[in-house]
């Protein structure tokens, strides 16, 4: 069980500077001003639009079939991965602040989810917590929640309330009689790359715990052949995770709120050495 | 496997394009139905407007459970979004019917579910899945 309250409070409250700006093609008015938040690495672009449509409405002409929608370096953000995600993919070691276009035209929908209401965004959050318990239990802590269970969860993320979330996600997160999980909900992330999922147990034949480094190695081989390789960053929540840590420890600390460790694979820069 | 169905619109009839795929699941350990539809000018199908082509007869069940049913996901492989028939209660589904069914486990599950989102199967495909 995650006992290490500090860590998951440490984790709760990181956040990212990101000014949004109105794409120039949809101004109406001469220079809309920039909206500037700092928004929680653990939340989804998407749940903090209201606050945004409300901040350029004055500044464009929206009409009913409009969708908002953002961008970031000409690539529409899949706002289904958290924020934290989506920052460490496209904008990891890049100055701050996070500059993201925001558009309300043409959505680009062979490329994004739709997201007309915030039923979509808790859908696709619960379907993911769900998945993540059948790995960890085989969806037996999930089978015994109640409604009002899953709806503070939601709620917890969805206000930022950290007790709260975690009064319910602690359960989600026990080791039932003891035994590490059954397998460990991650996905793996590389820049314009389709993102990774596979099966991993926590411990070997032996009952030993396994490491982010074997982890690594099995799930991408091509890369990670030299396990320590240097070439590569792995990022969870933005920090450089050592590889010796166990799989088990990450699943319990740094998974996101959906249950998932998601973790970020990136080319070491090179010009780092000039 | 792409199929047309019709949709009523008040008076006006307008075919749509139906692609489905098939994707194993690994965490659920079952097949999963992702599809995607489009209208004649190209415009993908909302999830309302799939929501309201489900047949009668599951339209109580949908109204109870929107959200746990049909949703649009990323598809695994495209990376595109698609509609999703959610894999959570399918071990279930096929546990109930396994007694009375012998025959191919995809085959079975896929004429059970199809229906739903519009993929009707022809007794001649069952067939020639059985005699294989």
């Amino acid at each position: 069980m995650a006992d290490d309250r500090e860590i998951l409070r440490e984790i709760w409250e990181g956040r990212i500077p990101v000014c949004f700006v109105l794409a120039d093609a949809e101004c109406s008015t001469e220079n809309p001003e920039p909206c500037v938040l700092m928004v929680s690495r653990l939340t989804y672009i998407t749940l903090i639009a209201e606050k945004i449509e409300k901040h350029f409405r004055k500044f464009t002409a929206i009409d009913e079939q409009d969708e908002v929608w953002f961008e970031s370096n000409g690539q529409a953000l899949k706002w289904h991965y958290p924020v934290g995600v989506l920052f460490d993919l496209h904008m990891h070691d890049k100055p701050l602040p996070w500059r993201v276009t925001v558009h309300f035209k043409n959505f680009p929908e062979d490329e994004i989810l739709h997201c007309k209401s915030k039923e979509v965004i808790e859908a696709i959050y619960m379907s993911s917590v769900k998945e993540a318990d059948i790995l960890k239990h085989r969806g037996q802590v999930m089978n015994n929640l109640q409604q009002k269970d899953h709806k503070q969860l939601w709620t917890g993320l969805q206000s930022d309330k950290f007790d709260q979330f975690w009064t319910t996600n602690r359960r989600l997160m026990e080791r039932l009689n003891n035994d590490p999980f059954k397998f460990i909900p991650f996905k793996i992330f590389q820049p314009d790359k389709l993102h990774t999922q596979r099966l991993f147990k926590p411990v070997n034949d032996e009952g030993e715990p396994r490491t982010l480094r074997a982890l690594l190695k099995e799930t991408l081989p091509d890369i990670f052949a030299d396990p320590d390789t240097k070439d590569y960053k792995v990022l969870i929540h933005g920090i450089e995770t050592p590889r010796d840590t166990p799989v088990q420890w990450l699943s319990e600390h740094l998974s996101y709120p959906d249950n998932f460790l998601h973790m970020c694979v990136l080319p070491s820069q090179l010009n780092s050495e000039l | 496997m792409q199929t047309g169905a019709p949709s009523v619109e008040g008076h006006r009839i307008e075919s749509c394009q139906f692609e489905y795929h098939i994707i194993h699941s690994a965490s659920y350990n079952v097949p999963v139905l992702y599809f995607t539809a489009c209208k004649s000018d190209g415009k993908l199908l909302t999830l309302e407007e799939v929501w309201s082509q489900v047949p009668g007869s599951y339209q109580e069940r949908l109204r109870h459970q929107r959200w746990t049913f049909i949703t649009q996901q990323e598809h695994p492989l495209l990376g595109r979004p698609f509609f999703q028939l959610h894999p959570c209660r399918t071990a279930d589904l096929m546990k109930s019917v396994a007694p009375i069914s012998k025959g191919n486990y995809v085959m079975t599950w896929l004429s059970s579910v199809g229906p739903v989102v519009g993929l009707e199967l022809p007794l001649a495909f069952a067939n020639l899945c059985q005699a294989r």
